[in-house]
């Protein structure tokens, strides 16, 4: 009987302790903050809906790996990737509220929407540290990540209280941590 | 503008033809367009050179060179471009820090190393990474986790030259990379690890993303195995080049130290098929006609060319900055540190060897 109590509380113990290590492992740190890059690696803001020409640049600097500077392509593959995200931003209803970028916000945890799973993933950052600015923004911008950018969306409250989403710039990612 | 090119690298250095293929199926014709191709360099820190055989050939000179094509590149006229590259293992990481003998280990002194790399090569660093120079960097075996700095932003694994830069639908014509992964590097990235490279990154892997390729740089990691580098790198004795051709000759030949699938060496044709194969796959998949790399990584600069299955490839490998070479100098062999560079324009592909000036 004993024994058996022993071995029950091996194994609760255990039980925690393989929750935690999982949740530790699964849980990645968050940012807290996004930062936009020197001029070379970033693009915009631009207004939206994208125009044709603003389709197009951005695609270029896509394609360059978000260097301003380089003349070849790095990333061939950008444009067939990113086509139907650059469609959605030049379609005004789905601008013209702003959440439309994350799940409904009567929900507790605040996730991106499901039209953008295909290219971005969470979390959702709301601080910008923009030195290109006197100072930090009013409203807060959106931003989310697809790995190598992150995607600012500024937002701006029209006159029936909700947000839309007004401009757009892309900033190459920075690595604040190198993996140990 | 080859001969702009030689007229600006003379007043520092004598310059000499390793190799050449002059041929319209590089598909790179303009001749108002200029590419010219730094190969590896392995920079370290002044205390860490101390441990090894072999160090960077040459600083003084290859400063000096970059220096040169910034005022060449100043001096063009409007009608006419360049880009210069730096082939990859610009800097030497693997030896400068022994925590990266074990895998997966990172010294918590790491980004002091990489910077006493930095600050105990100041003229090099200065010129290569001038802005007014633009060079475009590339991510090499030694120098992979140079991707993590912010400061290296501009790294990259690799470059296609497009057609035209304005309409991306006309495709690319080459590609430099460092080269590392005809190595058999990728028969060492499991399946899983390869389909997410491949597949949900694009079709080309071009920026690792830290978060999920941290993976890659064990492989690498694994692939220089317990290589201490002591004695050499990648040259256990010197390259041989034979006969070297004095660059600004007139009787230049149009193809010079060629070798050919089918009667070439294979230290002389390493590579040769595994690029072709890469360009293939990558021709498929963008519906475009790369017919020619440029790599470094091996330090034995030659260019190799696959005529055969009824499609073209041409392999430029641009050689080193480190390590040494002999070969034939007016009747006489001699052994010289390597100090190569590939240039490219007008369906021209050249590598030369750069000898610092007497006095």
């Amino acid at each position: 009987m004993r024994n058996k109590n022993r071995s029950l509380r091996f194994q609760t113990v255990f039980f925690i302790l393989l929750v935690i290590f999982i949740y530790s492992s699964c849980h990645k740190n968050r940012p807290i903050f996004v930062a936009v890059r020197e001029s070379d690696f970033r693009f915009g803001p631009i207004l939206l809906p994208l125009t044709d020409a603003a389709k197009k640049n951005l695609t270029l600097f896509l394609v360059k790996g978000g260097d301003h500077n380089v003349c070849d392509y790095v990333d061939p593959g950008a444009p067939k990737r990113y086509e139907g995200l650059l469609t959605l931003l030049s379609d005004d209803e789905f601008l013209n509220n702003a959440n439309n970028l994350k799940l409904d916000a009567e929900k507790k945890s605040v996730k991106i929407s499901r039209r953008l799973k295909k290219w971005f993933r969470d979390p959702i950052v709301y601080q910008i540290v923009d030195a290109t600015q006197k100072r930090p923004p009013l409203v807060n911008p959106i931003s989310i990540s697809d790995g190598t950018f992150w995607w600012v969306f500024y937002r701006a409250e029209d006159s029936s209280g909700t947000f839309r989403i007004e401009k757009l710039l892309v900033t190459l990612d920075i690595v604040n941590e190198v993996k140990r | 503008m080859h001969k702009q090119l030689l007229g600006y690298l003379s007043r520092v250095a004598d310059i000499y033809l390793v190799s050449r293929l002059k041929n319209q199926r590089l598909g790179f014709p303009s001749k108002n367009d200029i590419r010219i191709f730094f190969p590896d360099i392995h920079l370290l820190s002044r205390e860490r050179n101390k441990d090894f055989k072999y160090g960077t050939s040459y600083p003084d000179l290859l400063a000096k060179v970059a220096r040169e094509l910034k005022n060449f590149r100043n001096e063009m006229t409007d009608d006419k471009t360049s880009s210069i590259y730096q082939l990859g293992d610009f800097l030497d990481l693997w030896r400068e820090t022994p925590e990266y003998w074990s895998v997966g280990g990172t010294s918590d002194r790491w980004e002091a190393s990489v910077q006493q790399i930095l600050d105990d090569n100041v003229a090099i660093i200065n010129s290569l990474r001038d802005p007014d120079l633009g060079t475009k960097f590339i991510l090499g075996n030694h120098d992979y986790d140079l991707h993590w700095l912010p400061s290296f932003a501009e790294w990259r694994l690799r470059y296609y030259f497009p057609l035209d830069q304005s309409d991306l639908s006309k495709g690319a014509s080459a590609v430099a990379l460092h080269g590392d992964i005809f190595s058999g590097l990728e028969k060492k990235i499991p399946d899983w690890l390869q389909y997410l490279a491949v597949n949900l990154f694009g079709p080309a892997v071009t920026k690792p993303k830290p978060r999920d390729l941290g993976e890659l740089r064990d492989v690498i990691i694994k692939d220089h195995s317990k290589s201490l580098y002591t004695d050499y790198i990648q040259q256990p004795a010197p390259s041989d080049f034979k006969d070297l051709f004095p660059a600004q000759s007139r009787s230049l030949p149009g193809r010079y130290n060629v070798s050919e699938k089918g009667t070439g060496n294979e230290k002389e044709l390493e590579y040769l098929k595994e690029a072709k194969d890469f360009c293939s796959g990558i021709n498929e998949d963008f519906k475009w006609n790369i017919q020619l790399a440029f790599i470094g990584h091996t330090h034995n600069a030659r260019i190799a060319v696959d005529e055969t299955e009824g499609q073209f490839f041409a392999l430029v490998d641009c050689g080193a900055w480190i390590e040494q070479c002999k070969g034939l100098l007016e009747d006489q062999e001699k052994v010289m540190d390597c100090a190569q560079i590939g240039v490219l324009s007008d369906n021209d592909a050249r590598i030369y060897q750069l000898v610092p000036k007497e006095g």
